[in-house]
Formats: C-alpha cells, sequence, structure tokens
C-alpha cells in the first residue's frame, strides 16, 4: 500500500520520464476534452443552421407568395382605377348624350307643333286659294298645283316628323336606361376602388401590402440569425479543426513517448 | 479483527454497496428522467408557440380571405352591370341613329313643303290675289322657314347626339371589368388556398401540441415516480450507513473546509468507551473497495501522518473539520488532496486495550467508506437583480453586474426561458416559469441556445441579443413574448477544471422579466 515516501535520487532520470508522460498525458486529456466541446458546439450550431435553414426556405417561400400577391393587388388596383376613370369618363358621355337627347325630343316637340300649326294655315289658305279659284278661273293652275303640291308634302311632312319623334323619344328613352347602368357602375367602381385602397387598415391593398412587409422583415430576420449562426459555425468548425490537429500531434508525442520509455 | 468481526463487517460493505448502487441507479434515471422532462416540456412550450403563431397568422389570413371575397363580389357584379351598360348603350347608339335619320327624313320632307310654299308666295304676290292672301301667304312662308329652319337645326342636334351616343365605349369598360374580376378571383383563390393552408396547420400544430403535452405529462409522472424511488433509495442508504456504519458524513462548510462527522462507537451491554483514539482517512473514491483494515493498520504503523486525528466525541457523536488548505493534508495513497477529486472517509478507531483484551483481538476497526464528496470551487452566482434588458436600438442587450469570481476561470451563459402559458402542472413560482429548469439542466443547455457574455467586463458585463437569439430550447426569441433570462456561471477551461469547479445559476425567480419586440426594432 505504501504511500511513495519521496522521490530517490537514484531514479531521478525515470521519474523525470514520468512526470513528462504524465504532463503529455494531461496534455492529450485536455486537447481531447476541448475537441469533445469544439465537437459538442459544431454539433449544436449545425442543428441550429439546418432549422435556420429549414425556417428561412418557408419564409421565402411564404415571401415569394405574397410578392406575388403584392404584385396582383397592385395590378387590380391599377385596373380598378383604370375602370373608375374610364366609367367616370363614360358617365360623363351618357350624361352629355343624355341631355342631347332630351333637348332632341324637346326640339322635336318643338318641331312638329311649329310643322302642324304651318301645316293647318296652309291647308286653310290652300282651302281661300280653291275657293277662288272656282270665282276666278283666270288663277294659275300652276298656283293650283304647286297648292295641291304643297298639301301632299304637308301631310309627307307631318308624317315624316311624327315618324322623327317618335324615334327621338324612343332614343332618349333607351339613353336614359344606359345612363341608369353607367351611373351605377360608375358608383359601383368608385366603390371598388376604395374597397380596394381605402385608407383603413382592411383594404385589401394594405392588408396584403402589410403581408409583405411582415413577410419581407421575417425572411431578412432570418436571413441575418443564418447569416451570423452561419459564421458562428465556420468559426467554430475550425476551432474544431485547430484543436483536432492539436489532439493528434500531442496522441502522436505521447505514443512515441511511451515508446521510448519503454525501450529505454 | 475477529472473523465474526470481519464477516459483520463485509456484510455492512455489501449492504452499503447496494445500496450505493441503488441510489446511483436511480439517480442516474433521475437525471434522465429530468432531461426527458425538460425536453418533453421544451417540445410542448414550442408547439404552443408555433399554434399561437399559426393562429395569429391565421387572424390576418381570415381578413385577407374576407376582404379579398368582398372585393371579388362586387367585381363580379361589375362585370353583370357592365354586359347590361353595353347592352343598353349599344340600344341607346342604335336609337339615336335612327333617330338621327328619321329627323333628317322629316327635316328633308320641311324643306321640300317650305319650298313648295316659297314657290306658292312668290306666285300669289306676282298675281297679285289681294291683300288678305298675299299677307297670308308670307305669313305662311315665315312660319315655314321657321319651322324649316327650326328642323335644321334638329337634324344637326341629332346627328350631333349619335356621333355622341357612339363615341361611349362600353365594350371597353366591359373588357375592363371583366380583367379586373378576373384578377381578383386569382387572387381570392390564392388567398383561400393561404387560408386553408394556414388553417390546416392550425389542426396539425393542434395535434402536434397534444401529443407534445402527452408526452410531457408523461415525462412528467415518470419523473415524479423516479423521483419517489431516488428519495426512498437515498433514505435507505442513509439508514443503513447510520444503523451499520458510524454513519460517517461530510459537509462543506466553505470551498476548502468540510465537517466529518460520525457516531462514536460503543460497547455492546454497558454502552462504556471502547475506543482510544478515532483517525479520519481521505480515500480516493476510486480506491475505496480495496481499502482494507490491513491497509489502514498499515499505514498507521509506518505512515500515520497520513492519518487525520478526530475530534472529542459530544453527545456520541464526533465531528472534526478537516482544513483541505492544509498542504500537510494527504490522502491514503499519500498524494496532496486535489479539488474535483472525488474522496470518501473512512473512519479508523483504535480500541483500548483493555477491550482488545477482553475480546481476545488485537486488530482494530475500520469503518465502511462514508457517501462520496469532491472538493469544488463553487463559482459566484450572477446578482439576479442585477440582470438587465435594454433596449439599444437597432438591438437589444443584456447588461449584469460581474461577480467578483477571485481569479477563477469562468464564462457566463445567458440563457432565456420563454414564459409561455399553458401548462399548469409544474409548481408555480411568481416568475409564470411553468417549466422544470434547474443548475443541471442548464449545463446542458446546447451551445446553440445560449449566449456567452464574449467580454467579461469587470464591472457590468454586456451581452448583446441578435436576431439568431433563441431561448433555452433553441427557438427564436418571438415577438412579443415575455422572457426570463437566467446566467449560468460556468467553469473555464481545462477538462480537470471542469471538475474542480461547480457551476452556479442566478435565481430566475427573482430575475424581472421582459418583453421581447424583436421585429419591431429590426424593421
Amino acid at each position: 500500500m505504501a504511500a511513495s515516501s519521496a522521490t530517490s535520487k537514484s531514479h531521478g532520470i525515470t521519474e523525470q520520464k514520468k512526470a513528462e508522460l504524465d504532463d503529455l498525458t494531461i496534455r492529450v486529456q485536455n486537447a481531447q476534452f476541448i475537441v469533445e466541446q469544439c465537437q459538442a458546439i459544431v454539433d449544436s450550431l449545425s442543428l441550429k443552421v439546418t432549422n435556420l435553414q429549414g425556417l428561412l426556405s418557408t419564409a421565402n417561400a411564404d415571401l415569394s407568395q405574397a410578392h406575388n400577391n403584392k404584385i396582383s393587388i397592385d395590378q387590380i388596383v391599377q385596373y380598378a382605377l383604370d375602370l373608375k376613370n374610364n366609367s367616370a369618363i363614360a358617365f360623363n358621355q351618357i350624361n352629355d348624350a343624355n341631355g342631347k337627347s332630351v333637348a332632341l325630343a324637346e326640339g322635336a316637340n318643338s318641331v312638329i307643333t311649329k310643322l302642324i300649326y304651318t301645316a293647318e294655315r296652309l291647308a286653310k289658305f290652300s282651302t281661300a286659294i280653291i275657293r277662288k279659284k272656282a270665282l276666278n278661273p283666270l288663277i294659275s293652275d300652276d298656283l293650283m298645283s304647286k297648292v295641291s303640291m304643297a298639301g301632299n308634302d304637308a301631310n309627307n311632312a307631318v308624317a315624316l316628323t311624327l315618324i322623327a319623334l317618335r324615334s327621338a323619344f324612343t332614343a332618349l328613352a333607351s339613353c336614359d336606361k344606359a345612363k341608369a347602368t353607367i351611373s351605377l357602375k360608375n358608383d359601383q367602381s368608385s366603390a371598388l376602388y376604395q374597397l380596394l385602397t381605402a385608407e383603413s387598415a382592411d383594404a385589401l391593398q394594405n392588408l396584403l401590402h402589410l403581408a409583405y412587409d411582415q413577410a419581407e422583415t421575417n425572411s431578412k430576420i432570418l436571413e441575418k440569425a443564418l447569416e451570423i449562426e452561419t459564421k458562428d459555425l465556420i468559426t467554430t468548425q475550425s476551432n474544431l479543426y485547430t484543436a483536432q490537429v492539436t489532439l493528434q500531434s500531442l496522441q502522436s508525442g505521447l505514443t512515441a513517448a511511451n515508446a521510448a520509455a519503454l525501450a529505454s | 479483527m475477529s472473523t465474526y468481526s470481519e464477516n459483520l463487517n463485509n456484510t455492512i460493505l455489501l449492504c452499503l454497496q447496494s445500496r450505493e448502487i441503488d441510489e446511483k441507479t436511480l439517480r442516474s434515471q433521475l437525471d434522465a428522467s429530468s432531461f426527458s422532462l425538460y425536453y418533453a416540456q421544451g417540445a410542448a412550450i414550442s408547439a404552443k408557440q408555433k399554434l399561437k403563431a399559426t393562429e395569429k397568422k391565421s387572424g390576418a389570413s381570415a381578413i385577407i380571405k374576407s376582404q379579398a371575397t368582398n372585393a371579388g363580389n362586387t367585381a363580379a357584379n361589375l362585370v353583370a352591370l357592365s354586359n347590361l351598360a353595353a347592352g343598353y348603350t349599344k340600344q341607346a347608339i342604335t336609337d339615336a341613329a335612327v333617330c338621327a335619320s328619321n329627323i333628317q327624313i322629316a327635316s328633308n320632307a320641311i324643306i321640300r313643303l317650305a319650298a313648295d310654299i316659297g314657290s306658292i308666295n312668290t306666285i300669289v304676290k306676282v298675281t297679285d290675289l289681294g291683300s288678305d292672301m298675299n299677307t297670308e301667304a308670307a305669313e305662311i312662308m315665315n312660319l315655314i322657314n321657321d319651322t324649316a329652319s327650326a328642323a335644321e337645326i334638329l337634324s344637326q342636334l341629332a346627328m350631333e347626339t349619335s356621333a355622341m351616343s357612339a363615341e361611349i365605349s362600353t365594350s371597353q369598360l366591359s373588357n375592363e371589368a371583366k380583367k379586373t374580376a378576373d384578377a381578383l378571383n386569382n387572387l381570392t383563390k390564392i388567398v383561400n388556398d393561404d387560408f386553408d393552408k394556414v388553417n390546416q396547420s392550425i389542426i396539425s400544430d393542434g395535434i402536434i401540441l397534444d401529443t407534445a403535452s402527452t408526452t410531457e405529462q408523461q415525462a412528467n409522472g415518470a419523473l415524479n415516480d423516479v423521483r419517489a424511488a431516488h428519495t426512498a433509495a437515498q433514505n435507505s442508504y442513509a439508514l443503513t450507513n447510520k444503523m451499520l456504519n458510524l454513519n460517517p458524513s461530510v459537509f462543506k462548510l466553505s470551498d476548502d473546509s468540510y465537517e466529518v462527522v460520525f457516531d462514536e462507537m460503543i460497547k455492546p451491554f454497558d454502552k462504556s468507551i471502547i475506543v482510544n483514539k478515532y483517525y479520519i482517512i481521505l480515500v480516493k473514491d476510486s480506491k475505496k473497495a480495496v481499502f482494507s483494515l490491513s491497509a489502514a493498520e498499515n499505514t498507521y504503523d509506518t505512515n500515520p501522518a497520513l492519518l487525520i486525528p478526530a475530534g472529542e466525541a459530544d453527545a456520541g457523536q464526533i465531528k472534526t473539520i478537516i482544513n483541505f488548505n492544509d498542504p500537510k493534508l494527504l490522502d491514503s495513497d499519500g498524494d496532496s488532496i486535489m479539488f474535483g477529486q472525488i474522496y470518501v472517509v473512512f473512519v479508523f478507531a483504535v480500541y483500548i486495550d483493555a477491550y482488545k483484551k477482553q475480546i481476545g483481538n488485537f486488530s482494530d476497526f475500520l469503518s465502511a467508506p462514508s457517501p462520496v464528496f469532491c472538493l469544488t470551487h463553487q463559482l459566484e452566482p450572477v446578482n439576479s437583480t442585477s440582470i438587465k434588458f435594454a433596449d439599444v436600438k437597432p438591438g437589444y442587450v443584456l447588461t449584469f453586474e460581474t461577480p467578483d469570481q477571485q481569479n477563477h476561470k469562468c464564462v457566463y451563459r445567458c440563457m432565456f426561458l420563454p414564459i409561455a402559458g399553458g401548462n399548469q402542472r409544474i409548481a408555480g413560482n411568481a416568475t409564470g416559469i411553468n417549466f422544470f429548469f434547474d443548475i443541471m439542466l442548464a449545463e446542458q443547455v446546447a451551445p446553440g441556445n445560449y449566449t456567452l457574455a464574449l467580454e467579461v467586463k469587470k464591472d457590468i458585463t454586456h451581452v448583446p441579443i441578435e436576431v439568431n437569439t433563441t431561448d433555452v430550447f433553441g427557438n427564436l426569441l418571438c415577438d412579443g413574448t415575455k422572457y426570463i433570462p437566467v446566467i449560468l456561471s460556468a467553469p473555464n477551461g481545462s477538462a480537470i477544471d471542469q471538475d474542480k469547479y461547480k457551476g452556479t445559476i442566478s435565481d430566475f425567480n427573482t430575475t424581472p422579466s421582459f418583453i421581447y419586440k424583436g421585429n419591431i426594432t429590426t424593421k
């Protein structure tokens, strides 16, 4: 059992060798420990990097979808704006046309009233001429034929003007209908545009822009996290490599020293 | 030692050994169960966080879906309306054209009539049918001229109206409405798919959470079972040690000062004193199995410096304070006492001669070994109330007062314990941390899941918190979640140093929590 009592001078060289071997052994143990520590860090960081890569890939898929949605909604908003503006133009046009149609119907009415009054006066005048001709055969036949022709033409003009009057009112009616629908459409395209673009947080464009911003932030955060983590991993991998090289050379040293000690 | 005594001693050793093995086995099971529970809780907390995030996503997705559907419906209405408007407008254009044509025809007829009346008027004037007729003819001519001119103007207006109507391009508007509606339709499909996907995730996340919760519950139950068994094993070891051995126990007073306590030996029957002198022998744990009475006696004879004289008996107990700073202190191998080395103590008792004579046996007595102990430097914990979390745009920083480690090498690992609500099974504390966490777990947290204080300053140490910082379970710090920081003071150095030091954690029960608002700051 014996407690090793003091070092004996005669065994000095052996003792010294043993001390060197012990020292080397301890250094190998320490190097081994450092390698294990580095390995543990590398393993943990590798896992973390893998996790982050997974998260980033999901985030990037989300971002890509959010980006597409953003492009879509911006395109849709542009369409809706065109629709709104052009609907407004159409509305103004139909409004103008409708105004003219009203004027046209009024004018046609006015013309027919005038024409009928004129025709009646003409008829009365014709009757008077015809009566005069009966009393006075000297009255020119030419005049008589003109009067007769005028009578026919008056009938014709009245008939045609009545047709024109009716078609003026028909045109007015269909113009009214077109105006009503275009007006509604104008309101609705404004409403749609408003729905898409309002200042409110609920407007689709805002929602999709917000979703994109969030997806972008999320992706950036993960990208940054991955970047830092990858850098850390590379550093620890290089530390591990250095530690492994140190361990290897210490182990070789220890093997050689052991062999030498045995040989001596 | 007589064979009787030897037999007894062997029996005692065997009893203690089996109790010790029991205790060790159960302790490793206990540790394993603690880890299992810790990981199960981590999984449950992660699942909960994921579900919460998914639910939040679902809320946003639902609003988007509803708004897109709304806009899609409006656009669909607009398409129908546009088609209707196009139809009406087309009709209006046709009618306006017909009207213009009819008015033109009427106007022509009126002009012809005017021409007739003009001729009549000329003839009447020339032939002079009397002033009445002359006047009447002239008047009618004026009337028809007026009418014809009105008709002419009307015809002009009709043409303009027709032209104006024709300018209204409703088919283009129909196309625009259709384009808008189609695009919205596509978008709605996409956001609907997304909504469905998120909702599907809620279901699968929920299943994962359920499974994780069940696993956690099972792990918790297993831990409790094993803990009970371990406590029992500890008790039976203590009882065996007390009843069969002299109950040698080692208590730490400070890093290098320990008290050894054991029971006094007394003579059966009359309880008289039978021991002349007690000694304590420090033996490496690895050597305890081979350390025997004969070895002790040999040491007593040849190298008494290795025996530590014990104190005086007091009320049946003998207490001895051992100062490990004493360089003369050696173990049974004659080696200096080392930090990080595991030791046991043996009690060596030299009987009084009278007793030896009485029993006819001249051997002395060696106890069975005490429970193991290890000399360690306890690192100083970080003062929990000094831990501060500060927003230093664009990032965050954790600061704490650097403890005085008296030249012992120490690193600080900062960990974040999430407060995720939910699990009420784990004993509540005021902090709201509802998972199992202690120094043993803290020491096992993977390097990726803590942040090392790279630059330890003399007074205050700063630890920057970056976007890659995670909680102890490895989840990135989550916007709007509460965390409690815990700092582990861990030994830094060689393999041997690891055993010499004992790490400590800051007291998380008295550390204020903070709410992480990472996303907002990094934006």
